[in-house]
């Protein structure tokens, strides 16, 4: 046999190898099963096909994976409360984000996790994750209260002073936001871009502080904003 | 579930850890994106967490789990322009192998990455559903809330751009 590639003869050949996949996993029901085994026995070409089907599934599912960096950083996350003695299941860091995540998710008005009209079904879902994010940006650069956090430590070990400016807005834009829309809705809130985009498309800025209800309510009305929310205490509602 | 309907944080814990090496397997082979592939998996974990009474039993909890996964990843992908369904595929005619990719038998699985980059994340998440997860094409089609037939085209064509990539050594194969 060579190594050339069998076309489909039409029906029953084509019903049966494209139930192949299935079957050499065992994922076929009994009647489906039984109909591929019969007609194998008397089709040499489908039983090439299937030793084929047979070969590549093994190959693929043998596939090496690049996980160990990917893995090595979201460990390095889960261990970071560990480091401040503050464990997993002891109600630390991470625990704390989660309960910061459902605090946003039950309290959050409507708005906030309803896709805005005309966005696709995946959007609320979306903004779950994009919620998990605002978690994840407050820790960084919402201003610790106890001198104690590693991550505020870092933060100032590395700036020598602390930050000029820290995120007190998060806002999310409609993915098909153009460049000069997203600009304009910074400079006319007086906001400064702290950190972001995330490859989930938070964005977290800097107002100053006397207007910021004011440009968070500006955002709020711009049709290509999702989300804005204040993300400190004094601007949480 | 039940543990983590009630807020028990050490059953999800237990939950993250069996299901992180599925999830990134399948994310990975997605989405191409190892960064993309940590924040996909921590953001569907978070919905299980927060969500738990969502999952009511109906289904399989995997198919519940991979059914976020991909939603999740479709969600992340469309925010940075990646096709998420190649819809011209089927047309465009396979890239020929070429000498480069007439390799020895050990560099099959090198030839098959390649290959599987130049499928859309709808067709790689089939592919790895099927072989890797030994899923079915109904609790495929459950996960990514399409016809039954749309799965069993998707790996059709699947295996045809793969068949068509590894066709020098198919005869070692066989």
């Amino acid at each position: 046999m060579s190594g050339r590639i069998i076309p489909l003869r039409g029906e029953p050949h084509e019903r049966i190898q494209s139930l192949l996949p299935w079957f050499v996993t065992d994922r076929l029901d009994a009647a489906e099963r039984a109909e591929v085994e019969a007609h194998l026995t008397g089709c040499p070409d489908c039983r090439a096909e299937e030793r084929l089907e047979r070969r590549l599934g093994s190959e693929v599912a043998a596939m090496p994976m690049d996980v160990e960096q990917s893995w090595a950083r979201l460990r390095a996350r889960l261990e970071r409360p560990a480091s401040a003695n503050r464990g997993w299941g002891s109600g630390g860091g991470l625990a704390a984000a989660w309960r910061g995540l459902g605090r946003i998710l039950r309290g959050a008005p409507p708005w906030t996790l309803q896709p805005v009209h005309g966005a696709p079904p995946w959007m609320g879902w979306a903004m779950a994750g994009q919620a998990v994010l605002m978690v994840a940006l407050l820790s960084m650069v919402w201003p610790h209260g106890g001198s104690s956090s590693t991550v505020d430590a870092r933060y100032h070990a590395l700036g020598a002073a602390p930050s000029p400016r820290a995120g007190n807005v998060v806002v999310m834009f409609r993915p098909d936001t153009r460049e000069q829309d997203l600009r304009a809705a910074l400079l006319g809130g007086q906001a400064r871009l702290v950190d972001g985009p995330t490859a989930a498309g938070v964005y977290v800025l800097n107002v100053p502080a006397a207007r910021r209800p004011a440009a968070v309510a500006a955002l709020r009305r711009r049709p290509g904003v999702i989300m804005a929310e204040p993300i400190d205490a004094a601007g949480a509602r | 579930m039940a543990r983590i309907a009630r807020r028990d944080l050490r059953a999800f814990e237990e939950l993250y850890r069996a299901y992180h090496p599925r999830l990134t397997r399948f994310l990975m082979t997605m989405t191409r994106r190892p960064p993309l592939v940590e924040e996909v998996l921590n953001d569907t974990m978070m919905v299980v967490w927060n969500r738990p009474e969502r999952f009511n039993g109906s289904s399989r909890l995997s198919t519940w789990i991979f059914a976020i996964a991909y939603r999740t990843a479709l969600g992340a992908l469309r925010r940075q322009d990646q096709p998420i369904e190649d819809k011209g595929a089927d047309q465009r005619p396979a890239s020929d192998p070429g000498p480069e990719r007439q390799l020895g038998d050990r560099q099959v699985q090198a030839v098959l990455l390649s290959a599987l980059d130049d499928l859309s994340s709808d067709h790689r998440a089939v592919v790895d559903l099927t072989y890797f997860h030994d899923m079915g094409y109904r609790e495929i089609a459950e996960i990514m809330d399409c016809p039954v037939d749309t799965v069993k085209t998707r790996m059709f064509h699947a295996r045809r751009h793969l068949k068509r990539i590894l066709s020098g050594h198919l005869a070692d194969w066989l």
